[in-house]
């Protein structure tokens, strides 16, 4: 580690301190907020000779308040790192900024949440876009009992120079999702389609549009079963998804590459009434925009969430 | 003598008017409350409605539109109701704790346990503001808040068998199936055909 990354580390450290102080106090003087920060890692291996990845890591964390259950808000930032086998990288910064509105009209049985989101991408690399913007828009709806969700979101990305994309690029993303809880809520199925559109696709050599289908499916356990774990998460995405959105991830798949498809597996233990750990295995198929053979990356993913209550 | 032979009938008129009120009101209540025990909550606020009109601020017809709306559902109108009851007597525990029932319906535990937290500032052990305070936090999934709110409330009121359902339900997540067990025991002391109660230690023996 460099003295440069080492003070950054301690910087970003120190800061996280401060913002964490800063939000407990906070929350201790109103009672009303409830504030929530995610610590997250991804990191991923790509040793497949089809692509020129090495290996793709991020870093980043997630801030969420929320003013009772009325709405709240979430501020995001993650840095990307993707080293590729040539020796050089590209590293990208995500700042990710997120508001919502709760609504229970009388006449329907359940919460409708109207969100909000907007994504800013920069990074350093000349063949990607220079800039990626999105903005989401989605209505969702959740029974008071729980047992079943939909959701509709809509996606415009605006992704800006960089050679290889012809310089501009403008993508339309539609989310149709639903969810469903199975054995007496003991295991809760989500079901969601990704359909992209993307404008200038031929100037670009991209597919005009994609589509794939994810199934999230997460168990709760009872307690002190297999692990101590709270619950068990199995996920799959197949088709074909270029430049997609994961709205629940809050993450934009902005490298020009095709994703195939995607396969994890992991838990979350939870300690006492504030702290979560989530680990993520799995593995994500690509193809490059070159239409060679399709080549695969394993990854791991680790998130650390605690709460002020 | 024109005024003397009008006043009879002035009087006359106004104790027509308070008569009939009044009979008004007398059967306006009856028929709310005998359509609320059919079960008909529409009704039984229809049978209010020319009461509120002549009487917008009245604070029990406030009150008891609030709680028929919630009986029929309309959530966010007996809210307004409960909240207007509470502008007019900030005293009232009734009204602080109706609040506490539309919103627990509509599952915004949050809401609730503060809503339920400022009436025990002004009544720390009343029996409501906990009961509702623990749905809350059940529905938060705060178990050892939960946990430890039930044991004291078992303490304040041994022979209820409600907080030990919550403590035993509090126990149970939390892992610890013997004090659960023991909860439970205690809530079929209580309540003997207690289904909950028999399926948990039937099943953890």
């Amino acid at each position: 580690m460099t003295a440069l990354a080492a003070r950054r580390k301690v910087l970003t450290i120190s800061s996280m301190l401060v913002l964490s102080n800063f939000i407990s106090s906070v929350v201790n003087a109103q009672d009303s907020w409830f504030a929530r920060v995610d610590l997250q890692t991804f990191t991923s291996q790509f040793s497949d000779a089809a692509t020129s990845r090495d290996s793709l890591g991020n870093a980043g964390m997630f801030l969420r308040a929320d003013y009772l259950e009325r709405g709240g808000f979430t501020i995001g930032f993650n840095r990307t790192a993707l080293d590729l086998d040539d020796g050089s990288s590209v590293d990208q910064d995500n700042i990710f900024l997120s508001g919502r509105v709760a609504l229970t009209p009388d006449g329907i049985d359940g919460r409708i949440t109207l969100r909000a989101d907007g994504y800013n991408i920069s990074n350093d690399a000349i063949d990607e876009a220079d800039s990626v913007a999105a903005g989401t828009a989605q209505v969702s709806y959740l029974n008071f009992s729980e047992t079943f969700y939909v959701d509709l979101g809509f996606t415009r990305s605006e992704y800006r120079g960089g050679q290889a994309l012809a310089g501009r690029l403008d993508i339309d993303q539609f989310t149709p999702t639903i969810g469903f809880a199975l054995n007496q809520q003991s295991d809760w199925v989500q079901v969601r389609g990704y359909f992209i559109d993307v404008s200038n696709a031929s100037g670009a050599n991209l597919p005009d549009s994609t589509s794939a289908f994810e199934l999230k499916w997460t168990h709760w356990l009872r307690p002190n079963g297999f692990l101590n774990l709270n619950n068990l998460r199995f996920s799959v995405l197949g088709g074909e998804r270029q430049f997609g959105v994961d709205h629940d991830a809050a993450t934009i798949f902005n490298l020009a590459e095709l994703q195939t498809g995607t396969l994890s597996v992991g838990g979350e233990w939870v300690f006492g009434e504030q702290n979560r750990l989530m680990l993520l295995v799995g593995v994500e198929e690509y193809e490059s925009r070159q239409g060679s053979d399709p080549y695969r990356g394993p990854f791991l993913y680790l998130n650390f969430a605690h709460e002020w209550q | 003598m024109s005024t003397q032979r009008h006043r009879p009938g002035a009087l006359g008129l106004v104790a027509l008017v308070f008569l009939t009120t009044s009979a008004l009101g007398q059967s306006g209540w009856q028929h709310s409350y005998e359509r609320e025990a059919a079960g008909d909550y529409a009704g039984a606020m229809r049978a209010l409605e020319p009461m509120i009109e002549s009487q917008p601020s009245n604070e029990f017809l406030i009150l008891r539109s609030a709680w028929l709306k919630y009986l029929n559902g309309d959530y966010n109108a007996s809210l307004r109701d409960y909240r207007r009851a509470l502008e007019l007597n900030e005293q009232s525990l009734d009204a602080m704790l109706g609040i506490t029932l539309p919103l627990l319906a509509q599952r915004r535990w949050r809401e609730a346990a503060a809503q339920a937290h400022q009436a025990l500032t002004v009544a720390p052990y009343n029996y409501y503001a906990h009961l509702r305070l623990m749905v809350a936090e059940e529905g938060l999934q705060q178990w050892r808040t939960l946990a430890d709110h039930a044991t004291e409330m078992t303490m304040r009121f041994p022979s209820d068998a409600t907080f030990f359902v919550y403590l035993a339900r509090a126990r149970a997540w939390q892992g610890n199936v013997a004090a659960a067990r023991a909860a439970y025991g205690h809530v079929l002391e209580r309540a003997p055909g207690h289904e909950e109660a028999a399926a948990y230690i039937r099943s953890n023996r």
